[in-house]
């Protein structure tokens, strides 16, 4: 594949994408991105948003397998893995046979995830990390590509379970899903309250998908790009001599390494989109809030007077210089 | 394996010189605007210090070469590397890193599926980059500085320069460039009225120069070295008239072996002719017909007398009336003899105008070497007249306090006579070693005496010479010891009887030679 095709692809599956979702231009785009990425979105948005459609609507463009799982309290994790029941053959013979859950599929929509309890979300851990499933001492490769798609409501906390840092760091991007605007309203109604609703086309195929997986990481990275990651991602963490003034005031943890390797994988994915064959420093940037921001942990501090871990970021930009040269 | 296209790294390298080319500047310019700042410093020092500041012009010229020779250096011996250059051309050339990224994948020389599309695209991006839009010549923001340093520097002379913190050794050095002034006028003022009487035409016309020069230097606000240089250009001036009075003087002096011993003896000399030709020309004009033998007699003399100093024209003139004299034609040798007269005057007036421009340097270079020595003689100059005033003001019976001859309490000049003034020191000491040129008996003596009340005067008294024999053989010397003789003997006082011992000695040292 060329980086041409690639963009092709990319463009064609995002118009598709467009077709049935109005609005949410860089919502799609950074879901698109992280996929492509090889990595998983955690979606914070209000119900009605359209987040739910926006899975199906890729899984049928990319002709993809499709789950959705509606996390619950009572949810448990063999629920989402699934278990092992007893069958009998014809001769009356009794054996256990794994009846394979929601998770052994290729587009997971996990609905509301904060509302299923730390155990159950857990479950989800080892699938989103390692592509596979152990259950009953068997392990279970998933199918490639392999993207989970969670969302979560952030008005309604009565009753829910704030995701573990560890399986927050596991989503490579957190994205919000804003409100639409009017104009975006009207187009909702125009397309969904009439008898012929648009349906996404099949645009690329899972070979194609594999394919554009891989030329993503082809993309060439220079010395002092990821020298600026690594800085950013420094610049995150309060007890470092390069962090910013704000991390050091209202941040307890940094973001993780995790969060590095998403910066560069989502900007190679983002390069190529660009038409480029290298990552710029303006990928990294244009990408820092989606893969940081739920990885940076605030303190009480930052807590008390509700900063939002967006503006620790912008200021982690704003005082990190992309070349030390420069300041020559 | 990709290699880097040689477009992309001929770009890169161009970028790179322009940016060394740049940085170097900068430093070249701070470099400038650090000198610039300590010559300002050093003007402003001129408030304190007897020290001169560079002029505007000189400063000018002194930064701008620095900040040439700071920049050739610094972009001799700092050249920005090519992956720097690439890394700041992608920055400011909104290149996304095209660039840098090509660099290295080229330099690493990997062979990913991208690589070959990335030279290519770096290459092309590269290729149509303008660099004097990417890195355009930015003056930094402190080089303002600059123009600020020289419009001080210009305006220094105009507003500050000269002035000098009272007790300061500026101050002082400016106090003896005034008092030199003051001198240097005063003795203008008696070589003008020396002038006036005689014909000298160069003296007369170097003297309100000088005269000029000191009101200048008191009036003026001078820093040393342009009193220095002012003293310097006229005493240069003096010497050339100087020059050409004793080239017109060895044109018409005779024709003989050996140096002439000194002018001061050829000018008495002169004299001693001028009225002994004038005294006869008067006779012959007034009797001709009057004892002519007595008259050839005088001319014998006066002949004899002159013979070695006159110049040919003068004798011959002598030798005519000579002629005529013994012919009986008195009327035709008094002719003959003011001819001789007119000429001798000449010469003589040219003497006058050599020693008077000679007085002139001299008056100068006292007054250079007092400015030159700076502090040291104004602080000396200061110290005496306060002691003088103080002293005044002790001795002083009544309200006219006594009055001193200037310098009089100054320390004495070294030499063998050091220690002339009176009440000080011992004689011995005073007279110093004996000279191994003349080895004369010496008569160590001391005045004594109380001082009264009234004026109190001090000056050197040469008291009478003793004649005895040198004890040295005569030979020839070296000519700045003939100089030196000649200052000497025109300076001091010298009694008659001593300075004929001396000229004799010098006559027979002339015909050795």
């Amino acid at each position: 594949m060329t980086p041409e095709e690639f963009t092709s692809s990319f463009d064609r599956i995002r118009a598709e994408v467009r077709k049935v979702i109005v609005g949410h231009e860089t919502l799609i785009d950074h879901v698109l991105i992280a996929f492509l990425a090889g990595g998983h979105v955690l979606l914070e948005g209000v119900p009605g948003l359209g987040k739910t459609l926006l899975v199906k609507t890729l899984a049928q463009a990319l002709e993809l397998a499709f789950s959705r799982i509606q996390f619950t309290p009572d949810l448990m994790p063999a629920d989402i893995i699934g278990t092992n029941v007893v069958m009998q053959d014809a001769e009356g013979r009794r054996y256990f046979e794994f009846q394979r859950g929601p998770v052994f599929t290729q587009v997971l929509l996990a609905d509301e995830i904060n509302r299923a309890t730390p155990k159950t979300q857990s479950a989800l851990l080892e699938a989103m990390q390692e592509h596979a499933v152990t259950a009953a001492g068997n392990s279970f490769q998933l199918e490639e590509p392999f993207f989970v798609l969670a969302t979560q409501n952030p008005i309604e906390m009565e009753g829910t379970y704030p995701l573990p840092e560890a399986q927050l760091d596991r989503f490579m991007f957190k994205v919000k899903a804003e409100f639409p605007s009017a104009a975006d309203l009207v187009e909702i109604i125009d397309r969904t309250t009439v008898v012929e609703q648009p349906h996404p086309a099949v645009v690329a195929s899972r070979d194609v998908i594999r394919q554009m997986l891989r030329l993503a990481r082809e993309v060439e990275v220079a010395s002092h790009v990821k020298a600026y990651a690594a800085r950013l991602i420094l610049a995150t963490h309060p007890g470092d001599s390069r962090s910013a003034n704000m991390a050091r005031r209202y941040v307890r943890y940094g973001a993780s390494p995790r969060a590095v390797q998403a910066l560069i994988l989502t900007g190679k994915v983002r390069a190529l989109i660009a038409g480029r064959a290298n990552i710029s420093f303006g990928d990294l940037k244009a990408l820092a809030l989606p893969s940081l921001r739920h990885r940076i942990i605030l303190n009480f501090e930052g807590e008390a007077e509700g900063v939002d871990p967006d503006a620790v970021i912008l200021n982690a930009l704003d005082e990190t210089p992309e070349l030390e040269e420069a300041k020559a | 394996m990709n290699e880097i296209p040689e477009l992309l790294e001929q770009g890169v390298r161009r970028a790179a010189r322009r940016l060394a080319l740049q940085r170097a500047f900068r430093a070249g310019l701070g470099a400038g605007t650090v000198f610039a700042a300590g010559l300002a410093a050093a003007a402003v020092a001129t408030l304190v210090l007897p020290l001169s500041p560079v002029p505007i012009g000189l400063t000018l010229i002194a930064t701008g070469s620095v900040i040439t020779l700071v920049t050739g250096f610094l972009m001799l011996v700092r050249p920005v590397a090519p992956i720097t250059a690439a890394r700041l051309l992608d920055l400011r050339g909104g290149l996304e890193e095209r660039a840098s990224t090509a660099l290295e994948v080229g330099e690493s020389g990997a062979a990913s599926v991208l690589a070959r599309r990335l030279l290519d695209d770096a290459t092309s991006r590269v290729e149509t980059i303008n660099l004097r839009a990417v890195f355009p010549w930015r003056l930094p923001r402190w080089a303002w500085v600059m123009p600020a340093l020289a419009l001080f520097m210009a305006l220094w002379p105009s507003t500050l320069g000269g002035v000098a913190i009272p007790g300061t050794p500026a101050h002082r050095t400016q106090q003896a460039i005034k008092r030199e002034g003051s001198r240097l006028e005063q003795f203008a003022r008696s070589l003008q009225s020396r002038a006036r009487s005689q014909r000298v035409p160069q003296t007369r016309r170097v003297a309100p120069q000088v005269r000029d020069l000191g009101v200048r230097m008191q009036q003026e606000r001078l820093e040393r070295a342009e009193a220095l240089a002012r003293i310097g250009e006229l005493s240069r001036q003096i010497e050339e008239a100087r020059r050409e009075v004793d080239g017109r003087l060895r044109s018409q002096a005779p024709q003989r072996e050996g140096a002439l011993p000194q002018e001061l003896f050829r000018r008495q000399a002169l004299q001693q002719q001028v009225r002994q030709l004038r005294e006869l020309t008067t006779r012959l004009r007034q009797n001709p017909e009057a004892a002519p033998t007595d008259a050839l007699q005088r001319l014998g003399e006066i002949t004899q007398s002159g013979e070695g100093d006159q110049p040919a024209q003068v004798r011959r003139q002598l030798e005519r009336a000579r002629e005529q004299l013994q012919q009986g034609n008195a009327a035709g040798a008094g002719e003959s003899l003011g001819e001789a007269l007119r000429e001798l005057e000449g010469l003589e007036s040219m003497l006058a105008d050599a020693e008077g421009l000679r007085s002139a340097q001299q008056q100068l270079e006292r007054s250079q070497r007092a400015i030159a020595s700076g502090d040291a003689g104004a602080r000396e100059g200061e110290a005496a007249e306060d002691q003088s005033q103080s002293q005044a003001r002790a001795d002083a019976p009544g309200e006219n306090a006594p009055e001193r001859e200037p310098g009089a309490d100054a320390l004495p000049p070294e030499g063998p006579h050091e220690g002339t003034t009176a009440g000080q020191g011992r004689v011995r000491e005073k007279m110093g070693e004996p000279t191994d040129r003349l080895e004369a008996a010496r008569k160590p003596e001391r005045l004594r005496g109380a001082q009264s009340e009234g004026p109190v005067s001090s000056a050197e008294v040469v008291g009478g010479g003793r004649q005895t024999t040198a004890r040295r053989k005569a030979e020839a010397v070296s000519p700045t010891i003939v100089a030196q003789a000649d200052r000497a003997m025109e300076n001091a006082r010298t009694p008659g009887r001593y300075r004929a011992l001396v000229r004799r000695y010098f006559e027979r040292l002339a015909r050795l030679r």
